[in-house]
């Protein structure tokens, strides 16, 4: 995996992470989520799975450098570069569980 | 975060230190306290800054446009590779203008 595809790709699970955090629901004073990473040659995935309200990934559309930044004053960011920077993001609730799955494409290697 | 000003002749110097994440990040009301005390040209020194999400990026981005809405203009100095590499995967490049040193961004702004 080249540097720069590494860079955005921790970057995006780090804000599905936070997101986790934010948005799941409190046990027992804790939130938890769960994070899964598959790697393979043509591709890294990760599934982030955390019990919380559901959420329309659909919604939020991805990063343009067009928009009015001040609508990310406070926040917001995140969605938007996840979207940006997979190449696919996929949402689904099962059994009451959030579970967002984010694909990165690995360049091919050159022989 | 912590923010330090420094004047440099009619150019301000903000050194940012810490973690621009999550809700740790203030810099844009302070960036709008300066426009109302009349400080428009600024340079972010962002070489101490330890961890960067997007919290951090939407900070960068509502600051500009403050700025930039007031006539002023905004340089960053010393972003860390991978910060560098964020701003450069959304396209931000020509919104941010970005320098290896805080002089050369100083400088930048006598051009």
């Amino acid at each position: 995996m080249v540097e720069k595809d590494a860079a955005v790709f921790a970057m995006a699970v780090g804000e599905a992470c936070k997101n986790a955090v934010l948005y799941s629901r409190e046990e027992n004073h804790e939130k938890k989520f769960e994070l899964m990473l598959l790697v393979n040659e043509k591709r890294i995935t990760a599934e982030i799975t955390n019990k919380g309200e559901p959420f329309d990934v659909d919604a939020v559309p991805a990063f343009n450098k067009e928009q009015d930044f001040m609508q990310y004053k406070n926040g917001g960011l995140g969605l938007p570069i996840i979207k940006k920077f997979m190449d696919e993001v996929n949402y689904k609730r099962e059994k009451g569980k959030n579970k967002l799955t984010l694909v990165r494409h690995l360049p091919s290697r050159v022989e | 975060m912590r923010i330090k000003e420094k004047q440099k002749g009619d150019v301000t110097l903000l050194t940012l230190k810490g973690d621009m994440i999550h809700d740790k990040v203030d810099l844009h009301p302070y960036v709008k306290n300066m426009i109302e005390e009349g400080k428009k040209k600024i340079v972010v020194d962002m070489g101490h800054i330890k961890w960067f999400s997007s919290t951090g990026l939407g900070a960068l981005m509502a600051s500009y446009t403050s700025l930039k809405n007031a006539e002023g203009d905004m340089k960053i100095a010393r972003p860390s590779r991978k910060i560098y590499s964020l701003i450069y995967q959304m396209e931000l490049r020509e919104v941010f203008d970005t320098y290896d040193s805080v002089d050369e961004a100083v400088e930048a702004f006598q051009e």
